[in-house]
Formats: structure tokens, sequence, C-alpha cells
């Protein structure tokens, strides 16, 4: 049951805008993690920009789902998790998320903001905070106002596209990718399905030879 | 004492490699010839058991890393496994040599002691090492495979072991809620504590003469047994509660019940043939254990009469108490829970799970309480 990112974007007319982004990639070997974090960068100002204004949506990927809520100021949020996670959880912190992000950061800075200039400390300690959901949310608490059925389910990132439209253009075309990914993604085995953050996984392991010497001693060498 | 270089090369992908004392086997990943020759060379050493461990935590964390490398896993348990044995064999023979001098009235009895911890320490590893194997990916068969072998074989009998573990795995399970082979572990931790205090029991049987004292001491396993029963289930309610739409749950509401339906059935067919013994000293006795069996097993006998709804607070205290409740685990209260999911929830996954099991309450368990 993990998180592994939480994004707060700007929903702007053609595309959506990142403000601020926490990640944990503990999970993921090391080579990986830089890539990995650059794709789900991707992913969530993917799925902001394809998320009509003042909708919740959950999307599947493999054993990844993705929520996203779009507030009717454009502010929107998007959670990245495993599918143990519940989902009920993920959309009270994203709530939550938005809401602190709103009363601290002026809504002027919102339009042309990036991580950089925006001043907003809470995601890391959301993210961690989160990672135990019963800890963080008191679970018997009934939401009233989330209704559970206006959630709309997208079973792959595929159904987010528009017709015509192929998710090898967009990621070559992506800001959010370095070229080092942008490589990776492509030497993975493209056929009809998307490229996940599951290929990004195998694609980006290296192999990893690891030499060490010892004379004489008894030394364990753990990886 | 020979020194043994260990070295761990490996690339993720295709080979394992070991170098033992300078020379370096390369395991591919369907051939254990590798394996044999680590073996082989073990064999010649006097010394072990330290050496033994450094192999043995290699292995394991060499190849139980990835999930493609299902074939290196089981080679790894495998040779863990036979290292193990082996260390459990030194063990039995220095044990064994330590009883006879301690026979012959030698001062050497402190060895035992440090064999035990020695044994402890080791388990305690072997736990270590599954565990983390277990977080890196989900549903590790090798992993949880190769735990429930080191406790059948290094902790037979330990219900200290068996308890510890149970309540190690416990917050595992919560966050791991979907991961079948934990659940399955605690099924298999619950069959051993079950079936040692079963042993434990007919043997203080046999043992002691007097029949009341024995009764007292059962009826003390009894509510251990009681208690691990109902722990676990309010476990499994409260993360099926928690965490909707998850089927390993329910899988494992099943198999609680159904073990718990059974041992239940078993402890009937027992007690009648001791109940009859009992009639003259227990059935006068108004707060022993003895009087408690008999309205227990008085009371088990009709399960569908059992008209209570539980108040979880109020009974939790009464178990504290040591009073027997067996209305607490009845399929009246099954039920109850049942329709309180069916009508609190609203996701779809999560209904028909537990419409499932309404169903299977009905034609598994009701039909094998009628043939009682």
């Amino acid at each position: 049951m993990k998180l592994y990112s939480l994004s707060v974007l700007y929903k702007g007319a053609t595309k959506a805008n990142l403000l601020k982004a926490a990640y944990d990639l503990s999970s993921f070997s090391f080579f990986q993690r830089s890539s990995v974090q650059e794709f789900m960068t991707f992913t969530s100002a993917l799925i902001a920009e394809r998320t009509s204004v003042g909708t919740r949506a959950s999307v599947k990927e493999q054993e990844y789902l993705c929520h996203v809520y779009v507030r009717n100021d454009n502010l929107s949020a998007v959670v990245i998790s495993d599918s143990e996670y519940p989902q009920r959880v993920c959309f009270t912190l994203l709530d939550k998320v938005l809401e602190e992000f709103s009363r601290q950061v002026d809504s002027i800075d919102w339009p042309s903001g990036n991580p950089d200039t925006i001043s907003y400390k809470g995601l890391d300690i959301h993210l961690s905070k989160y990672q135990n959901p019963r800890e963080a949310d008191a679970m018997t608490k009934v939401q009233a106002e989330l209704d559970e059925t206006k959630i709309i389910l997208h079973n792959t990132m595929e159904s987010l596209l528009e017709r015509g439209e192929k998710l090898d253009d967009l990621v070559s075309k992506s800001e959010h990718l370095g070229n080092q990914s942008k490589a990776f993604y492509k030497t993975v085995n493209m056929t009809d399905s998307p490229a996940t953050l599951n290929r990004v996984h195998a694609a980006a392991t290296v192999n990893v030879v690891v030499f060490a010497t010892f004379a004489g001693t008894e030394t364990e060498l753990l990886l | 004492m020979q020194s043994l270089c260990v070295q761990l090369i490996s690339s993720f992908l295709h080979y394992n490699a070991l170098r033992v004392n300078g020379e370096v086997c390369v395991l591919r990943r369907k051939n254990t010839s590798g394996v044999k020759h680590v073996k082989m060379h073990q064999h010649n050493k006097s010394n072990i058991t330290l050496k033994k461990q450094a192999l043995n935590r290699v292995w394991l964390y060499g190849s139980l890393q990835t999930k493609k490398d299902i074939r290196s896993g089981q080679t790894a348990g495998k040779a863990a496994r036979w290292v193990l044995q082996h260390i459990l064999r030194q063990f039995s023979a220095v044990a064994h040599k330590t009883q006879q001098q301690v026979e012959a009235e030698q001062p050497d009895a402190e060895r035992t002691p440090f064999l035990g911890s020695h044994l402890d320490r080791l388990i305690h590893q072997e736990m270590k090492v599954c565990s983390d194997a277990a977080c890196r990916y989900p549903s590790n068969y090798n992993a949880w495979s190769h735990r429930i072998w080191v406790l059948q074989h290094m902790a037979k009998g330990n219900i200290k072991v068996f308890r510890d573990e149970l309540s190690s795995v416990h917050p595992w399970v919560s966050m791991h809620v979907s991961d079948h082979s934990g659940f399955h572990y605690r099924q298999f931790l619950l069959k051993e504590l079950l079936n040692t205090e079963l042993s434990q029991s007919l043997s203080s049987d046999s043992a002691n003469g007097e029949l009341s004292l024995g009764d007292a001491a059962c009826g003390d396993r009894i509510t251990t047994v009681f208690k691990l029963f109902y722990q676990e289930t309010e476990l499994c309610s409260d993360l099926i509660q928690s965490f909707p739409g998850h089927e390993t749950l329910w899988s494992h509401r099943r198999h609680v019940y159904y073990l718990w339906h059974h041992w239940r059935q078993d402890q009937d067919i027992c007690s009648v043939g001791k109940e009859n013994e009992l009639k003259p000293t227990g059935i006068n006795e108004p707060g022993g254990s003895q009087g408690k069996s008999v309205d227990r097993h008085k009371h088990v006998s009709v399960p569908m009469e059992v008209d209570r709804v539980s108040l979880p607070d109020h009974d939790s205290k009464r178990l504290r108490r040591g009073i027997l409740l067996p209305s607490l685990l009845t399929l009246q209260n099954e039920h109850t829970f049942v329709n309180s999911i069916l009508n609190s929830c609203c996701n779809a996954e999560q209904n028909n799970y537990a419409v499932a099991y309404k169903k299977w309450l009905d034609t598994v368990i009701s039909a094998q309480s009628l043939d009682i």
C-alpha cells in the first residue's frame, strides 16, 4: 500500500502547469528513479490536462492508480498510488492539499508558477504522512460530500487521449521528460499498448556489476 | 580454519555468480550446478555456522530480488534450506553430545542454552531476510514458503516463536491487504498454534492422573484458542471495513472461520466422551472452569439458536476476565457482519465479495453443521 507521487498543477487552457511535486521512489531501484520521476510528472500533467474542470477521476494503469481532482478554479492535484491504497483516502488527501495550497499560495502565481518559484512546503509532509492511510485519515469518518459514484474511472491511460492521438507523440514532445527518459521509452518494444511506468521500469534496468575483493577475510557483500 | 571469501557478482537479468575460495562458479538462471559446487565446498569445512549464515543471506538477497528471477529464487531457497538443515544437524549433534556429557556429569551444560539462543538468532535472521524479500515484490511465494519451512523445521512446538511471528506480521498484512501469501502465512501460524495447543492438552491429559487438574488447564487452553480466533476475526473485520474491495481479506476470513468451525466440531466430538465423565463432578460447580466447559459444549452444539448480537467492548472485557464466549464466533454473527457490510458499502467489488461469502456460509458451513 503505497503512494508514489503527489503534485499540484494549474490547468491552463491548453496545458497543465506543474506548480509543486513530492515523490517517494524508495521502492524503485536507484538507477531507475530519475526516469520514473520524470514519467510520473509527465503522467500527472497529462491527466490534469485531460480531466474536465470540477471533476474527480481515477486512471488505472497496470498496478498504478492515478487519482486527480480538478477544482472549479482550475487548481488541480494528482496522486499516484498502487492498487491497494484506498481510493477514498486519496481523494481526501487531494482535497486537503488543494485547500492548504490555495490558502498559502496566491492565485496570481498559479498560471505562471513552477516548482522553483512556488514556496509551498506541505507536499512532502503530506505524502509521507499518508503512506499509512489509517493513521492519516479517520476511516470511520463518512465523507458526506464525496460520492464515490461520481468519480470517473479510466481503465487505461489511453482512454484519456483524443482519437488519433498517440502516446508516443506526446512522450517525444513532452518537456517533462529528459532525453534519456525518451530514449528509454523508445527502446521498449512498442506494440499496440502504450508505455507504462512498468515498461520504463524494465527499460531503465541497467546491468549492474559490482565487484568487491576481499583478501583473506570473511566479509559479506549484500546488494 | 579456512577462511571463506564470498563475493557476489550479480547482474540483474542473467547471472548470479558466487566466488567461493577463489573459484568462481557461475549460476545461470536454470542451472543448479553452481549450487552443487558450493555444497561440495561446504562439506569439507569443519567450523561452519557463521559462514553458512553469510552464504545463506547472500543467496537470498541476490536471488529473491527480481520478480523475473523466479527460478533463481527457488534455487536460492533450496540452497538456503540445505545450509540450514546442515546447521540443524550440527546443532542436534552438539546438543546430543552435551546431553551425554551432562549425563556423565561434566560441566558443559551451559552450551545448550547457548545453542538455544543461537538457534533463536538464526530463526530471527531468516525471518528478517524473508520479510525483506517479501517487500520487494508482491506475493513472493519463495520468500513466504521459505519462512514457513524455517519455522516447521527450526521452531517445532515453540509457541513463543509462533506468537511472536503472528504479532510481527500483523502490521505487514495491514499494509499489504492484497498479498495473499502474507495471510496464508497467518493461517499457517494459526494452525500450528492450534496443533501445538492440542498436542499439549492431550499430553497433559495422559500425564495427569487427576481429571480435575487436567480440565482446568484444558479450560485455559480453550480460552487461549478462543482468544486467538477472536483476535484473528477482529483483524479481518477491521481490514475488510477499512479497505473495501480486496478478495484476499474475504478469502482469509473463510480460512479462519473454517478452521474455527472444524476445531469446534472436533472439540464437540472429544467432549461428548468427556462430558459423561465430567457429569458427576462438573455440573454442580457454578463458577469453575468445568462448569463453564459443560455449558460451552451444550451451547456450541446448537449454533443457530444463539441470538446474541456481539457488543465488542462488553464482550472483549468479558474475554479479558477469562470467561468463555463462544457466542462471538457463531454463524449468526458472521451473517450480521456480512449484512452490515452490504448495507454500508457502495463499492461494487466489496458487495460481490460479501455476497459470495454469505453464500459460502449458507452452503458450506450450514451444511456441515447439520451433519453433526
